[in-house]
């Protein structure tokens, strides 16, 4: 029972920090630059895919046995487009300032690559109830970047924090961190803080094979690109001791 | 042919499935909407006619795309809703136009645009005319949503010039 309880557990941290999908499996980046130059919107498109991650894998894991191997990428896509779609309208009927701001990028979510990625990879193979906790982690581990880089982003960029001016600090603020290559500048140092909180491990080698990778079903490599990623992580970690 | 039976089967009764959903949450979802968008619609027609107290629709029937919808201000001014395409669809604009012919304010409604270069490209026409209009420079790497806009607002302004003129 207890390592049943452990091993749940670690499907819910997995998607937090060891494989946090924004700064460790690097998915997700279309709304991780466009959505974080403010915190509220970051929030609110955070808790939106959260809420597309678990419903679609409680979903996809519920119809796992059903769905044909020949149709199940657009049976996934389908029902990932459909709760897209009814976050959507949720979102414009009760939170309509949320949905302007937000704008394209809602209907976007479907095409996140998070979604699909944990749809094929884990709830296709994995029961309802560790398909649910997976979409939560991992949506819970992308709100928590996104809304990390958009603080930064606000903060510096527009001396503001959810949309609410800091009055000390609005003299100082440096438009650069809420255009482009400041989101990517905060982007990527959000990476290497992570790397290092990590202290740089990498994942372990048996998530290199082809069952670890999010394109699996669209690759014929037959495995080559796998191979030649570990041999070069075996020789970083050679030269590291 | 059983194998490929069962695979339409299984994609239909799921895109059924997800179809009755989304049709159940538009049925509890759309009214709300509905009175949001028509809320927000009327305090555009303020927004970009604040000289004006009252509007009256009017008939769009003499007037071309991408005018959607006009209102006649007491003032003698109008107000043009205008849908067009940038970047993206459904690029929707709002734009006052005084009783003289010039732009009183032009707003974005609604848009489908990436970089959001649509929300205060509308000031760039305050107090001008059809051949000022013209003369307003697009952003550069937003192009096609600053054209389109431009183009809307002069639409609404040949609008306001046959309803001035041609009123029966």
């Amino acid at each position: 029972m207890s390592n049943k309880n452990s091993g749940s557990l670690s499907v819910l941290l997995n998607g937090i920090i060891k494989e946090n999908p924004v700064l460790v499996l690097i998915l997700g980046t279309c709304p991780t630059l466009a959505m974080t130059k403010n915190a509220s919107t970051a929030l609110g498109m955070g808790l939106s895919v959260l809420v597309v991650l678990l419903c679609s894998n409680v979903a996809i894991s519920l119809l796992r046995k059903l769905i044909p191997e020949t149709v199940r990428i657009p049976c996934y896509i389908v029902i990932i487009a459909g709760f897209v779609t009814i976050v959507e309208m949720i979102i414009h009927a009760f939170l309509p300032d949320l949905y302007s701001t937000m704008g394209v990028f809602l209907k976007l979510i479907t095409v996140n690559c998070i979604i699909l990625g944990r749809a094929e990879m884990f709830a296709s193979k994995s029961s309802v109830g560790r398909s649910a906790l997976d979409g939560i982690g991992m949506g819970a581990g992308f709100t928590l970047a996104i809304f990390s880089i958009s603080v930064v982003r606000e903060v510096l960029g527009a001396a503001s924090f959810m949309g609410n001016e800091i009055p000390f600090l609005s003299e100082y603020a440096i438009k650069f961190f809420v255009e482009a290559p400041g989101g990517m500048l905060v982007y990527g140092l959000a990476i290497a803080a992570i790397y290092k909180l990590t202290n740089g491990k990498f994942p372990k080698k048996k998530s290199f094979s082809c069952e670890g990778c999010p394109s699996a079903s669209l690759c014929h490599m037959g495995g080559e690109c796998c191979e030649s990623e570990a041999n070069a992580v075996k020789e970083e970690n050679t030269d590291a001791c | 042919m059983k194998k490929h039976l069962k695979s339409v089967v299984s994609l239909f009764a799921i895109c059924a499935a997800v179809a009755i959903l989304l049709a159940i949450t538009n049925y509890f979802t759309a009214p709300i909407i509905a009175d949001y968008e028509n809320k927000k619609a009327n305090a555009a027609l303020l927004e970009v006619l604040p000289d004006a107290k009252s509007f009256e629709k009017v008939d769009i029937n003499e007037l071309s795309e991408p005018v959607t919808e006009a209102y006649k201000a007491d003032n003698g001014g109008y107000v043009f809703k205008l849908v067009t395409v940038g970047y993206g669809p459904d690029f929707v604009i709002m734009c006052g136009v005084n009783p003289d012919g010039t732009v009183s304010k032009a707003i974005c409604l609604s848009s489908n645009e990436t970089l959001e270069k649509e929300k205060n490209y509308g000031e760039s026409f305050a107090g001008l005319d059809a051949s000022g209009v013209n003369s307003v420079d697009t952003i550069g790497g937003a192009t096609k949503t600053t054209s389109a806009y431009r183009d809307a607002v002069k639409a609404a302004l040949d609008s306001f010039a046959k309803l001035k003129g041609g009123v029966k």
